[in-house]
């Protein structure tokens, strides 16, 4: 129960922090994020920006061990994303090997996946204000997170909290319910989008790092072909590409 | 005692839901209406159902859907955006704001359905399921399988409209689908089918016109499970209504020789609703998914055709 509340307490201060920086959460001159995007590179794995090690707290390097053995051994019952295509969360639904698409639009940014027609919704501005507005989730832990963010120049800058315990950050990084993410969403030049990640979660990590994400725009176009992971499953797919274990930190 | 107040309003806003969430991921809605008006609002006099399929009557189905309107009633005050002055222009969230048919008997016009002897059968043995044996048929939404747009457009949950210029996209907060429209194309006449068919639009005036065919599998076309089938052609007539536009209407009609001697037609109708815009994460695979989900919620696999 305090949890929740420090959550929506937490929201709501972000979401005064965007009223008083954004008046209405538009940027000042729209990058143009819009569009389909496709991740550079195939690894499943997040990479800390600074080139040290992950710095993990005794409990985090401990999941995270148990994560890549069990995975050595072909047992991923740790992953409900690879035994049964459950949601990846984020941030690695970034990291999937498939087109998304970005809408921009004043009160939201939504990403449209194709990997098993996923979406994400970040709210803009003050869109959170009011406790009545939205489907009345913000009291829950969600494998995406509650989003909410900003525009400071061409940066989007997204805050997302209120993760579910247990989930993944990549194939083996574990998440806790105190992960706060951050993220700099911005065009390094038309074609190419960076997606600035801050990890802050300190049930897992003695203190935040970064990685970086970049994606090409695709020239992969709207509708995208229709993904049913469960299917992919069924045939014998893995739900997402298995990562090189040998690479994992 | 303000916060004793919140906190007890808090706590059982998550309880509906938490129910929602697992419900409306049931094949048929019976069951989800029935979890959640039993398990959240107990009262005397409210319908019992010990199982997820356990509603005596569709007059109970009918007062349960009702109830399920009236939470998703618009909040008292808000200052929320306008819909767009273009009524070429659908971007926005919008949701159902009638009672559904639970089951579609005649048409638009009053005139009766004519089903096939196949479709007969089929709507039977799928009525007896819930309504006698309390164990209602599993669909394609109790797989975690998107369950085509006639399904989807009838569930009293919120869904948002995006636009590009050779698309328009239809997000649903159920079933984590999107239904994606191409603009002025033909359809694919092979190639894989698709669960939400194949969905090819173009503007009649104010009116945007979408014709969906080849879906992967066979449709449930609403709660109760009034039968279509993998080649049926759903055309959907989608307007813009009322003085500001914050209306929406969608003429649904249902051409298959397999089911229905002739084609017929069904009216829905919803609202702009901008409050809604933020959806309940819907992780149906985690929520509901997995080899005892059918068990868990009442449901059972619907034989095949004979």
């Amino acid at each position: 129960m305090r949890a929740g509340w420090t959550r929506r307490l937490a929201a709501t201060a972000i979401a005064v922090i965007a009223m008083a920086s954004s008046a209405d959460g538009q940027p000042p001159a729209a990058p143009n994020i819009q569009g389909v995007w496709q991740r550079d590179g195939a690894g499943m794995l997040l990479v800390p920006l600074d080139g040290r090690p992950i710095p993990f707290t005794t409990k985090g390097r401990a999941l995270y061990t148990a994560h890549r053995a069990a995975a050595a051994k072909g047992d991923y019952t740790f992953d409900e994303t690879m035994t049964r295509c459950a949601s990846p969360g984020q941030p690695r639904l970034m990291l999937a090997p498939a087109p998304f698409a970005i809408f921009v639009r004043p009160r939201m940014v939504t990403l449209l996946y194709q990997w098993n027609r996923m979406f994400r919704q970040i709210a803009v501005g003050n869109a959170f204000a009011s406790p009545a507005l939205g489907e009345r989730w913000w009291a829950f832990g969600l494998k995406q997170g509650h989003a909410q963010a900003e525009w400071r120049a061409d940066t989007l800058v997204v805050h997302t909290g209120s993760f579910l315990d247990g989930g993944l950050l990549d194939s083996f990084l574990p998440v806790s319910d105190q992960l706060e993410l951050t993220e700099h969403i911005r065009l390094r030049d038309r074609n190419t989008l960076e997606d600035r990640l801050t990890i802050t979660d300190p049930a897992n990590f003695t203190r935040p790092w970064q990685a970086v994400l970049t994606f090409t725009r695709s020239s992969n176009s709207l509708p995208f072909a229709e993904d049913v992971c469960l299917d992919r499953l069924n045939s014998g797919q893995s739900p997402l590409p298995k990562a090189d274990i040998k690479a994992a930190n | 005692m303000r916060l004793d107040v919140n906190r007890h309003a808090a706590k059982a806003r998550r309880m509906r839901v938490r129910l929602a969430l697992i419900g409306t991921c049931l094949a048929h809605l019976s069951g989800a209406l029935s979890l959640a008006v039993v398990a959240a609002t107990p009262q005397s006099g409210s319908p019992q159902a010990g199982l997820p399929g356990g509603v005596d009557s569709e007059k109970q189905m009918q007062a349960l859907m009702q109830r399920l309107l009236l939470e998703k009633a618009p909040p008292p005050v808000e200052s929320l955006p306008l819909p767009p002055a273009d009524r070429r222009n659908l971007e926005g969230t919008w949701i159902g704001n009638q009672v559904s048919a639970l089951r579609h008997r005649q048409d638009k016009d009053g005139r009766p359905l004519a089903l096939t002897a196949e479709a007969q059968r089929i709507l039977d043995r799928r009525v007896k399921a819930t309504y006698v044996d309390h164990v209602p048929y599993a669909n394609a939404a109790a797989y975690c399988r998107p369950p085509g747009a006639a399904w989807q457009l009838g569930l009293l949950y919120p869904f948002q409209v995006y636009q590009s210029g050779k698309a328009i996209i239809f997000i649903f907060s159920e079933y984590h689908t999107a239904w994606t429209i191409r603009l002025e194309q033909a359809h694919r006449d092979a190639g894989a089918r698709d669960y939400m068919g194949d969905p090819v639009g173009h503007w009649d005036g104010e009116t945007l016109v979408i014709d969906t065919a080849r879906h992967k599998q066979p449709l449930w076309l609403d709660p109760d499970g009034s039968p279509g089938s993998a080649d049926a052609h759903l055309t959907f007539r989608i307007r813009r209504t009322g003085a500001g536009g914050d209306g929406l209407e969608i003429v649904t009609t249902v051409d298959d020789p397999r089911m229905y001697a002739s084609p017929w037609s069904f009216v829905r109708t919803y609202s702009w609703r901008p409050d809604m815009e933020f959806f309940n994460e819907y992780d149906c695979e985690s929520q509901v998914g997995g080899p005892d989900a059918l068990e868990r919620f009442g449901l059972r696999p619907e034989p095949a055709a004979q």
